[in-house]
Order: structure tokens, then C-alpha cells, then sequence
């Protein structure tokens, strides 16, 4: 009798132990995907887009203080979004509420036909999902997709096509728990491309 | 046959007991002998009790360990604490000892005068009941031969800073140096237009709720003058000598007090020739300077009452100084001139020809100032004392008496904040005793034995000179502030308003104030951040709004708030919080918002060659 117990102590002993070490890893590289809003957002990861770099995590430091922008440009400064970014001093910047934590800050010159748009809303999944590409760009066009660095953050940019500007310049990324969507018209692409080199977080 | 047992077979209940057994065993005695050391360890941070404002206080002298004065702490619950040392001032005796409280920190000023003619200073902190003395400042190393306390310090008592006035072996020299942001600076000469001689005594007094500090002096030649300090300047030059036959004894022959109401300053002393009471009283700038027939004895002795807080009226006992009439005299200042009181003790024989065996205190509304002095008429020990009414008049009051040494040497001390006095008396033995009376008390309430029978010293360095003084503690007692946290509000998938209370301040408003927030639930590790007002917060609720929150996530957050004496975190549990940390769910993403294309609004878009033209609809 002696004889089977010791193995079966053995073997489970050894079972609880693997199951033990099963456990503490799964749960923790498991806990984002307890999130309910993590299941919407990375469950169908949008092909092209790029994965973010850093996590999730909410930016909750220090915030850093105001730059000083070149000459002739002005900073606009986001403390909710934690962003700040050098635009022409020509441009107006207006900024609309979306609701649920989202906002839209545009800054344009009409009469100089120059003008960008960021689109910011909250955002718990490291990679952009089809439902929220959809859902942002309905066209679904995604040209010439590229990854890039916006400071800190791994972004995509692509062409994209909207009802109102026609063909776009799209800049999007993920940092500091919201997802960032940047766009211009794509005749604007070199331009937008010197602004968003200023572009921090901050 | 009996089977030899191997591995696991050799664990039979039996054995596993004999193993066990002694294992706990072990593990109960090591775990007591933890306990007990833990225990053990109780008693010494027990000890540290805070100082408490007005009814605590620092005793200070000089005992057989030359060049370091020592210090009990004062509790009127407890008693007197255990006997410390302050920083040593050197290797030559000390002959004079002062001690002074801020009024606004926890902070007490030691200054020493010794033998060899040195003036020194250490600034202590008591932190928890424990005392810690500063270094060692040297404010004069020639004070001069004569011997005399020719320094005093005292604090202002409103902003807290301190001046030291000193004089030194030089002719006609008086100093001054201050106490302020942390420092001793500002060391000046003062000048000194009454007086030629070298400085021998100086008097220092506080004016109640003010930075104004009464100053008077006597010299070699035993010439009295004064000053006023404003808070910025030594000014207020008395216009004239005060006296230029003052005592030659090696008693406080000056003493300086303000009038509670009006603020005026009353500096004093004593006419030597004829026996009268000198004093010079400074109303506005104008100074009054004349004598009244206020003592009738050849005094060398003379102190007048810490000021009333409400009341012109200044106590004032002297005493004399040939045995044969070497009596005692009290009198009220009335707001206007000495008013000699035949009901007093002027027929009381003192003791000793040059101690200082008498001391008046403010005491309350019904009595304003208690004296006591030491009498041949009771006895050399006892306590013979009067109270003195708003009227200025003088009771003798009933003698209690006591089985100690003959008095040698006597001060009063009244609590800042109640109707009572503690006096401290040194005796021929060179024993330390202390007595309180409280004046709610009738006459024929026996004065308390602060001392339980027993000394609180009794190998003072010198039972006949000013080497013992005290001193109540007049600044808040401060604690870190106390807190709640109470649940957020508005809470959605991107932000949250999270609330708390200081709930106590802790003795002093705290200058920040904010929440720890973060992810871990112990919010221990790197994902805690912290929000941070700064100001002068009192008792309050409080809210930061906090955003870039991931949807769906559990954030944790405490309130928290720093004063002077440190850091109070919240500590309520119930209503979803433990420990003072509560916690809140971010809401779910809102998926429903989509992007909107605001860009040109309002405007045609129409793109020509590589330029956009936009036309407004």
C-alpha cells in the first residue's frame, strides 16, 4: 500500500506545484484581458497598425513644464491629454468636447488652406482594432501604411480617404491610455510632417 | 519479525508527536522571547512624551558635572521627568543659566554665562519629549570679572525670533544679537548715553502678543538705564538714569515688565540712599522716570510680575539686604505709581542677605500676582507667600510649611493659560524642590509638592545663584494632521474626482495637501502617483480630479496631508475603504464615440494643383 502512496504524494505534490506556477503566470499575463473594454479593443487587432510601445499605462506624473516654440509658431499644450506641440502661429485652435472623454482640437488657416485635426478618446487596447478603424475612418482605406515615431509612442501613418477632406494624411497612436488620431489633408503631408516632429509628451 | 522502517514509514503518528512536539515548543518560547523583547522595548519609546503647550515645561541648572547644564522635561500630570544633559559649554563652571521657550515652535534657548567670564548659547528642540541641544554658540568670550548675569534672553512673542542683550569687559559696551531664521546675527553694539560704567546686570521682558522686548541694565557704577527693542531696533532710550544708586549685591537689583493693557513698559529698581523704589515708566515714547516711596527697606533684590495679559497691574517684591533689616516688601503697580502695602510682609525678616528669596508671579483675574519669599518670621524651608487682588492690595496668606534645607534661592513661573504658579526653590543642601498653587484655590490651600517628598536634584552647582531657570512651553504642540478618505465621485472611463478631509489639523494647518493614487492596491509600488495642493489647509474636505485613466481599470487612492511636524495619511476604514485607501472602478470605454471630421467645417474643399482652396459655404 505504502508502496503507491508515496508516489501519488509525490506526483501531486509535484501537480500543485506546476499548477501553482501555471496559475501565477497566466493570471498575471491574463490581467489586461480581464478587461472587458481590453476584449473590445484588442480582441481584432487592425492589420497595419502598429502596436504600442509603452502600455496602457496612464500617464500620471509630474506633468513637464510649458517649451518654448521656434519663431514664428505657438505651443498648444494639452494637460489632459498630456501632449504639447508646435503649430504656425496662423493657425486658430479651437477645441470641441466629444463627450465620454473624447475631444477634437483643430487648428487651422482657411485662407491658407493649412489645417490639422487631432482626435483624441480614451483607449485601453495597445493596438488599434478593426471595429475602431472602422468606426473612426468608415471609407476603411488604409494606403502606404508606415510605422514611425511620435516621441515617445509607435505610430502608424497612412493615406486615408474622408467624405469631407478627400484624401488624408492619418497619423494615429496609443499612449498614456488614449488613442490619438491626427489628420490632414494629404497635400499637407510635409507639413504635417514638420509640425508633428515637435510633437511631445509631456 | 519486525520490519526495520525506512523513508516515510518512519512518520508514524507517534514519531511525527516526538519531532513536533519539541519544534513547537521551540517555536512558542522563541516567538515569547520575541514578544518579550518587543515589549521590553515599549518602555523607552513611552518615555517620549511631547512636551504639552502651557502646562509643560523645561527645568534647567547646573549640577556637579561642570560646564553642562541639565534639563527635566515638566508635565503638571506627571511631575518631572528624568534628569538630561544639554551640550556641554566647556570645561569652566557655570555661574548663570537662563532659559527661554519660543512662542511659536517647539524650540527652547539655553544661555550660560561660566567662570571664565564666557557667554554661551545652545538652541533645543524637544522632538516627542526628548530634548536635543544645538552646538554651542560663543556670543562673548569677555564678558567681564565682575561676575554678574550681565546677559538675559527672551523671545518675541510673535514672530518667534529672539534677542540676546549681553554686556561685555569693555567700558560702556552693551550688545545685542539676535535669533532669527534659525541663525544668531546681527550682533551690534547698543548706545549708551546714561551710563559710563561696565554693564553687571540685564533684565530682558517680553511684551505679551508683540515682538517688543522691555530691556534694562545696571552698570559698575550702579547706574540703571532702558530700552525698548521694537521687533527691529533697540530704541526707546529712557531719557535719563532711572536710578544712579542702585544695589551693589550680586542679586537682581532690575527687572522690567509691561502693562497687559495700555503697553506700557515699567523698568525698576531700587534707590539705595533711601530706600525707595526707582523706576522709569515708558508710555508711547514719553518716559516717566522718578522714585515713590514704594519700599521702605534697603532692598537688593527686586522682581516684578511676567505681565498681566489683560491688566495694567504689575506685581513687584524686593527684599533687603542686611540681615538685621533685611525684610521684604510687595506692592502693585497700578497702572500708575507703587502703592505701599502695610498689609504686606514688610515686617518679614528674610534668610540670606544676597539670595534672591522672593519672586512675584501674574497668577489670575482674582488674584493678580501671588509672592512668596523665604521668612525668618515661619521658618527658613517653608513657603510664605500673599496674593495681591486687581486693586493692588496685598494679603498675606497662610504659611505652608516644609521639612527641606533653609531657602536659598527661589523663582515663580505662572502657567501661560491658567490660574496657577509653579515655584522652584534651591536650599542650603544644594536640593531642587518644586511647589504649585493654584489660584482658584482659598487662602490656607496648601501649595503642592511638585517633588513627591523627594529632590529634584541635590547636588546643584551653586544653591545661591541664578543657575536654575524654567520655562513653560508656549508653542503648539504639533502632530501630523489626521485624515479621511472618502469614496470618488464622477467617476468615468477616463477620469475620476477623488475626495478627503483633513479632519484634524494636528495643532497646525497643513501646507500641502492631495491624494496617492494608482493601480496597485497597496499603492506601494512604481504606478503610484500622487496629487499635491500646496497652501495653508485647516480642517476641510478636499477633491483632485484625476484623468488619463485606463476604462475599466481599479485605481486605489489615500489622502494625505504634511505639516510642520510631517506627514498624516487617512486611516478611516468602512464605506468600501480600508486603511484610509478607497478605491473606484474606471467605467468602461464608451464606444459609442467616433470620430468627427471638424477639420475646414463649413468650408468646399477644392484642391488646385498641389494648393487647397477653401471657399466658406
Amino acid at each position: 500500500m505504502r508502496r503507491f502512496v508515496v508516489p501519488l504524494l509525490v506526483c501531486t505534490l509535484g501537480f500543485a506545484l506546476i499548477a501553482s506556477a501555471w496559475y501565477i503566470f497566466f493570471a498575471k499575463t491574463t490581467d489586461t484581458a480581464d478587461d472587458p473594454a481590453a476584449d473590445i479593443e484588442n480582441s481584432a487587432a487592425a492589420p497595419g497598425f502598429a502596436r504600442a510601445i509603452d502600455t496602457q499605462a496612464a500617464a500620471t506624473g509630474p506633468l513637464l513644464p510649458p517649451r518654448t516654440p521656434p519663431l514664428g509658431f505657438k505651443e498648444y499644450r494639452s494637460e489632459t491629454h498630456r501632449f504639447s506641440v508646435f503649430y504656425p502661429e496662423t493657425l486658430t485652435v479651437e477645441s470641441f468636447d466629444e463627450g465620454a472623454g473624447a475631444s477634437t482640437i483643430v487648428l487651422q488657416d482657411p485662407e491658407a488652406g493649412q489645417g490639422f485635426q487631432v482626435f483624441v478618446v480614451p483607449y485601453s487596447g495597445v493596438q488599434v482594432s478593426t471595429e475602431r478603424f472602422r468606426r473612426d475612418a468608415p471609407s476603411g482605406i488604409m494606403q502606404d501604411p508606415h510605422d514611425l515615431e511620435i516621441d515617445s509612442a509607435l505610430a502608424t501613418m497612412f493615406f486615408g480617404k474622408d467624405p469631407l477632406l478627400g484624401e488624408t494624411r492619418e497619423v494615429w497612436f496609443i499612449h498614456g491610455g488614449y488613442l490619438f488620431e491626427v489628420s490632414a489633408p494629404k497635400v499637407l503631408d510635409e507639413w504635417l510632417g514638420t509640425i508633428m516632429s515637435s510633437w511631445r509628451f509631456i | 519479525m519486525k520490519k526495520k522502517r525506512t523513508g516515510f514509514g518512519r512518520l508514524t503518528t507517534g514519531t511525527l508527536k516526538k519531532i513536533l512536539a519539541p519544534l513547537l515548543i521551540f517555536a512558542w518560547v522563541f516567538s515569547a522571547f520575541l514578544l518579550s523583547l518587543t515589549l521590553f522595548s515599549l518602555p523607552f519609546s513611552a518615555q517620549a512624551a511631547v512636551i504639552a503647550q502651557y502646562s509643560g515645561g523645561l527645568l534647567v541648572y547646573a549640577d556637579g558635572t561642570t560646564g553642562t547644564p541639565k534639563y527635566q522635561t515638566f508635565d503638571d500630570t506627571n511631575g518631572f521627568g528624568a534628569e538630561q544633559s544639554a551640550t556641554s559649554v566647556g570645561a569652566s563652571a557655570i555661574e548663570w543659566l537662563r532659559v527661554a521657550a519660543s512662542p511659536t515652535t517647539d524650540e527652547w534657548i539655553i544661555a550660560t554665562r561660566d567662570t571664565a567670564d564666557v557667554i554661551k548659547v545652545q538652541v533645543c528642540t524637544g522632538v516627542d519629549g526628548g530634548v536635543s541641544c544645538g552646538a554651542v554658540t560663543t556670543i562673548t568670550a569677555s564678558a567681564g570679572t565682575h561676575g554678574f548675569r550681565n546677559y538675559d534672553v527672551a523671545y518675541e512673542q510673535t514672530s518667534g525670533d529672539a534677542l540676546l542683550v549681553y554686556g561685555t569687559a569693555t567700558g560702556d559696551e552693551l550688545r545685542k544679537i539676535e535669533w532669527t531664521g534659525g541663525a544668531w546675527t546681527n550682533d551690534a553694539g547698543i548706545t549708551t548715553t546714561n551710563t559710563s560704567g561696565t554693564v553687571e546686570w540685564v533684565e530682558l521682558t517680553s511684551r505679551n502678543s508683540s515682538n517688543e522686548i522691555g530691556i534694562v541694565y545696571s552698570d559698575t557704577n550702579d547706574d540703571v538705564s532702558a530700552y525698548r527693542w521694537s521687533g527691529t531696533a533697540v530704541g526707546d532710550e529712557s531719557t535719563t538714569v532711572i536710578t544712579a544708586s542702585a544695589p551693589t549685591g550680586d542679586a537682581r537689583k532690575v527687572d522690567v515688565s509691561f502693562e497687559g493693557a495700555s503697553g506700557d513698559m515699567l523698568a525698576g529698581s531700587e534707590v539705595v540712599s533711601d530706600s525707595r523704589f526707582a523706576y522709569g515708566a515708558l508710555s508711547g515714547t514719553t518716559w516717566t522716570i522718578t522714585t515713590a516711596a514704594g519700599i521702605d527697606v534697603a532692598a537688593t533684590f527686586i522682581d516684578m510680575q511676567e505681565p498681566n495679559p489683560s491688566d495694567n497691574d504689575i506685581g513687584v517684591i524686593a527684599h533687603g539686604v542686611a540681615a538685621s533689616s533685611n525684610v521684604s516688601e510687595g506692592f502693585g503697580w497700578s497702572g500708575s505709581a507703587g502703592t505701599d502695602n502695610a498689609a504686606g510682609d514688610d515686617p518679614a525678616a528674610n534668610w540670606g542677605a544676597t539670595y534672591q528669596l522672593a519672586a512675584v508671579a501674574y497668577l489670575s483675574t482674582t488674584y493678580y500676582s501671588v509672592g512668596v519669599l523665604s521668612s525668618t518670621v515661619s521658618g527658613a524651608d517653608d513657603i510664605e507667600w500673599w496674593t495681591a487682588d486687581s486693586a493692588g492690595s496685598i494679603t498675606d496668606r497662610t504659611v505652608n510649611t516644609r521639612t527641606r534645607g533653609a531657602s536659598r534661592f527661589l523663582d515663580l513661573f505662572d502657567y501661560p493659560n491658567a490660574d496657577k504658579v509653579l515655584l522652584i526653590t534651591t536650599d542650603a543642601n544644594s536640593d531642587v524642590w518644586a511647589d504649585t498653587w493654584a489660584g482658584a484655590a482659598t487662602d490656607g490651600t496648601a501649595w503642592t509638592d511638585r517633588t513627591s517628598g523627594g529632590t529634584l536634584e541635590d547636588s546643584l552647582a551653586s544653591a545661591t545663584t541664578d543657575i536654575i531657570d524654567f520655562a513653560f512651553r508656549l508653542a503648539p504642540v504639533v502632530s501630523a494632521p489626521t485624515l479621511s478618505t472618502d469614496a470618488a465621485t464622477n467617476v468615468n472611463s477616463f477620469s475620476a474626482t477623488l475626495n478627503g478631509q483633513i479632519t484634524a489639523t494636528g495643532g497646525a494647518n497643513s501646507t500641502v495637501r492631495g491624494f496617492a493614487w494608482g493601480t496597485n492596491s497597496t499603492l506601494s509600488n512604481g504606478d503610484t502617483a500622487t496629487t499635491s495642493q500646496t497652501g495653508s489647509f485647516g480642517v476641510a474636505a478636499f477633491t483632485n480630479q484625476v484623468s488619463s485613466l485606463i476604462a475599466g481599470k481599479t485605481y486605489y487612492f489615500r489622502a494625505y496631508a504634511t505639516n510642520s511636524a510631517g506627514t498624516g495619511f487617512a486611516n478611516n476604514t468602512g464605506g468600501g475603504c480600508t486603511n484610509g485607501i478607497c478605491n473606484f472602478t474606471a467605467s468602461a470605454a464608451d464606444s459609442s464615440v467616433t470620430r468627427k471630421m471638424r477639420l475646414f467645417g463649413g468650408y468646399a474643399i477644392k484642391l488646385i494643383g498641389n494648393t487647397l482652396k477653401l471657399l466658406q459655404q
